[in-house]
């Protein structure tokens, strides 16, 4: 039988897109404060609020450990809200630790909940809550550090709260309303609706007290709700009257009264008074929240307080289907404005209603491309935290720095890198930076560091890892792969940069010892097979003794560019046209040059280009050899620029790109130069090239076949 | 199946698992028959246009559509070693399934589909399971005619797959 509340069911994606955002958000906060070693008022709130609202959703679907769990986290911080002078040193290390052991063990709850709902089977948090309860103790003073055993924490009732200290009344300040909401007779599930009250208003007031406390986990609310209407206390600096409007809107609302603050006061000076009309332990808890809540008020900016959120989460797979059809649309457009039939026709109007309709099939394109993009500042978050764990269990001083996390891609792609960059941090983590004393010895800075950035250059995204480490030691790599028989070839015939590439063979690991984060030598292979599911390519760039760079580069949209079509003989190319500077005709009188290895250049305008026979590196027969008779097409990419040849254009149009079988990952197809295939208007198929690794290779940087293939 | 080309051959799409695994699709290279797993194949077609993908061996002849998808083509003449013959009217394209991974194999001609409870089947001599006979499973007979049975695997095998540098 499912744990999670079968009624509850419908809700379970979005309990778990929630809680994570919530996680996410917590994450962020601790890692700020950790550095800065304390916490803010405003982030023992943030964090505070948190908790309570996992907890409560946490309740409301049914999962009990969870929300006990969460419950004894914000009981702690209850304390620390009202006491932020207990939290010395050693308590903010300690409260660090277990916030991020609950993160944790919530993130895996979720991920298992997610994996399977009806087999889930909560994890144990007996350990988490003995550490948390003990640590309420040390807070509250009750025991000493070091004493406190778990089991006599234990005994610590878990309403901590209602033993905080509880001053004076708190000040009946004029922004604080207290509201008595009586709900319709006999509307049911009273507590959830004063939940969802609670929720309306949290939209624009903030959300003080109220009773009873936590309608949403507490079933003999609803009795004391009936009895006694729901009241609220809350903050609101404007018009009462937008309130109650909002209040009056509520559905199953009866009546709502506004208590005033003097009735409010006298109710908390006199808790157990039969005038205040209400059930006793609700009230209890209510005289120990009250005087907190105004002073942890105080420190809350407006700006904090949750505003009215203009997002809404779609269902991914709606989204892919739109971009799938949106292409179609695309492809449809060129279609139809370029067919055939119409070639030589008078069609004045049609163009003109063609050219309208390209407009809005363009605007159409970049609105629903635009919908897939997401900052990867959310992907960078998580390895601000691999770090940090690492640093603490392996003893070394890291620094994460993230440069350009504000780059957007698609969505799809920063799924798939998640995972890869972990594999490289830890790896850069585990095995190029050193421990601190080695850093000394080295003569660098004891902190090691990592840099993670990200740069949109031309059609493609780069995602660098540099870590400033010991680097990577070609001999020992390849002594290794020779060991593990991955040497394809001599030693003395790789060049460096194949020799970096060993680390991502498969089976392949430097470090001696297996450690929890790397070794088995399972990573980095992993890592290039997802960059390559995706279209990408990982390249090693290392200097022993300084440092290594892993550099990820990814086509920024995988669906649709617009492509130049050319043909060589009866085989046709597509070259995306951010790639094409000029085309034209060379004519017979301009001379060619050649260098040393008789590679073929021409000069344009005081520059000079490398051509590139597309004929002669895919040996394509009865193409035109006449470099006169065919095209000459100068590409760019980065720094690199050179010329193209081929026999004849066929024409602009927008392709859907289609990556190649996996059929083909054998033969390396991506170090060819081609980065994926389209269908074209008439159904056949055509290659994209990828300029970028033709020029690389040209250059002589391809790792694959296309390296050794001449260009002369 | 009215399409010119493709031979008039039923495949039993409703039969189960275990018949299919009993069942073979054969087809012609030269004047030899093999069979192929039923399990493995999805349909058969005629050669469309091939877009050729240079860097590849001889055999992989590059990519067709077929309806929105790409798939690449192995000429089985070719993997085989065999020589190059021009694809005429009667050259079928096998569209086979492995391991999620669609593969259309080029053969001269498909034959029909066989029951191998209507066969004799024979294992290979085992001096002869390795290497060059490494894609055949077994031998059939069936009438007068002898099947090759081959093992969709490592006809789609790489051949050097422990290349990749």
């Amino acid at each position: 039988m499912s744990v999670i509340d079968e009624t509850m069911r419908p809700m379970l994606d979005t309990f778990i897109f929630e809680t994570t955002t919530l996680l996410d958000q917590l994450d962020e906060i601790l890692l700020v404060a950790e550095k800065a070693k304390s916490l803010t008022d405003d982030q023992i709130n943030e964090i505070f609020r948190a908790m309570h609202t996992v907890k409560g959703s946490a309740a409301m679907m049914g999962l009990s450990d969870m929300s006990e769990m969460t419950h004894r986290v914000e009981d702690m911080f209850f304390i620390i809200r009202e006491n932020p002078e207990k939290l010395d040193g050693k308590s903010t290390d300690v409260v660090f630790d277990i916030l991020f052991q609950a993160t944790d063990y919530l993130r895996s709850e979720l991920g298992n909940i997610q994996e399977d709902p009806d087999g889930y089977q909560p994890g144990s948090t007996t350990s988490l809550t003995g550490v948390i309860e003990s640590e309420i103790a040390i807070l509250k003073g009750e025991a000493v550090r070091g004493e406190a055993t778990p089991a006599a924490a234990a005994e610590t009732p878990p309403e901590a709260p209602s033993a905080a200290p509880s001053p004076a009344a708190a000040p009946s300040e004029p922004d604080v309303h207290t509201v008595r909401v009586h709900f319709e007779d006999g509307c049911q599930m009273e507590n959830v609706r004063a939940f969802m009250l609670m929720n309306q208003l949290q939209e624009y007031v903030e959300i003080l007290a109220t009773v009873p406390e936590n309608p949403e986990t507490n079933p003999d609310a609803i009795k004391d709700i009936v009895d006694n209407g729901f009241v609220i206390t809350f903050r609101y600096p404007g018009e009462m009257d937008g309130i109650f409007n909002i209040i009056e809107e509520s559905t199953n609302i009866a009546s709502y009264e506004e208590v005033m603050p003097e009735e409010g006061a006298a109710e908390e000076a006199k808790p157990e008074a039969p005038a205040a009309n209400v059930a006793e332990p609700a009230e209890t808890q209510k005289a120990a929240e009250k005087p907190a809540a105004p002073a942890a008020a105080e420190t809350q900016t407006r700006a904090s307080a949750p505003g009215k959120q203009s997002l809404i989460s779609v269902n991914q797979t709606k989204i892919d289907s739109l971009v799938n059809i949106m292409g179609e649309i695309v492809i449809a457009e060129s279609m139809v404005a370029s067919n055939p039939d119409l070639k030589d026709l008078p069609l004045d109007n049609f163009n003109k209603s063609a050219r309208q309709l390209r407009k809005l099939t363009d605007q159409l394109q970049d609105i629903v491309m635009g919908i897939r993009m997401v900052p990867l500042t959310g992907t960078f978050q998580k390895m601000q935290r691999i770090v940090r764990d690492m640093n603490k269990n392996l003893g070394k001083d890291t620094e994460l720095v993230t440069v350009g996390g504000e780059t957007e891609v698609d969505k799809s792609i920063t799924d798939v890198l998640a995972d890869p960059l972990m594999h490289m941090i830890r790896n850069s983590m585990d095995h190029g930076i050193e421990t601190p004393e080695e850093r000394t010895a080295a003569g660098k800075s004891e902190q090691g560091k990592i840099t993670l950035s990200a740069q949109n250059v031309g059609s493609d995204i780069i995602i660098k890892v540099e870590d400033d480490g010991q680097g990577l030691n070609r001999e020992k790599l390849l002594d290794k792969a020779e060991r593990n028989g991955i040497l394809m070839k001599p030693r003395g015939d790789y060049s460096d940069k194949e020799a970096f590439g060993l680390i991502m063979m498969p089976g392949f690991s430097t470090n001696e010892v297996v450690t929890e984060y790397s070794g088995r030598g399972v990573g980095m292979d992993v890592v290039r097979k997802n960059i390559e599911k995706v279209g990408g390519t990982v390249t090693v760039e290392s200097v022993f003794g300084e440092g290594t760079s892993f550099i990820i580069k990814i086509p920024l949209t995988l669906a649709i560019v617009d492509g130049m079509e050319i043909g060589v003989a009866n085989d046709t190319f597509t070259i995306p046209i951010t790639s094409i500077s000029q085309i034209y005709k060379l004519s017979p009188e301009t001379e060619l040059l050649y260098d040393t290895d008789g590679t073929e250049m021409v000069m344009v305008r005081g520059e000079c280009y490398p051509i590139i026979r597309l004929h002669r590196i895919y040996n394509i027969d009865d193409a035109i050899t006449d470099l006169t008779e065919g095209i000459m097409i100068i590409v760019e990419s980065g720094e690199s620029r050179a010329c193209i040849f081929t026999d004849k254009l066929i024409g602009e149009q927008q392709v859907v790109v289609k990556s190649f079988p996996s059929f083909f990952n054998r033969y390396n197809v991506k170090d060819l130069g081609f980065s994926g295939c389209t269908i074209m208007g008439d159904g056949s198929i055509s290659l994209i090239l990828d300029i970028n690794c033709l020029l690389g290779a040209y250059r002589g940087e391809g790792s694959g076949n296309l390296a050794s293939m001449s260009f002369a | 199946m009215s399409e010119p080309g493709v031979p008039n051959i039923e495949l039993p799409l409703d039969a189960t698992e275990e018949e299919l695994k009993s069942t073979s699709l054969t087809f012609y290279i030269g004047d030899t028959i093999y069979g192929l797993p039923l399990t493995n194949v999805v349909e058969i077609i005629s050669v469309q246009p091939i877009a050729k993908v240079p860097g590849t061996p001889a055999y992989v002849k590059g990519v067709i559509n077929l309806r929105g998808g790409i798939v690449p083509l192995v000429d089985v003449r070719l993997k085989f070693g065999q020589p190059e013959k021009e694809y005429d009217e009667f050259t079928n394209v096998i569209i086979t399934v492995l391991n999620d991974m669609t593969v259309g194999l080029v053969v001269d001609r498909v034959a029909n589909v066989v029951r191998s409870e209507s066969v004799d089947i024979s294992q290979l001599p085992e001096f002869s399971t390795v290497n060059t006979n490494r894609y055949m499973t077994s031998v059939s007979r069936t009438g007068d005619n002898l099947i090759m049975n081959l093992n969709c695997e490592t006809i789609l095998e790489d051949d050097n797959i422990l290349n990749l540098a």
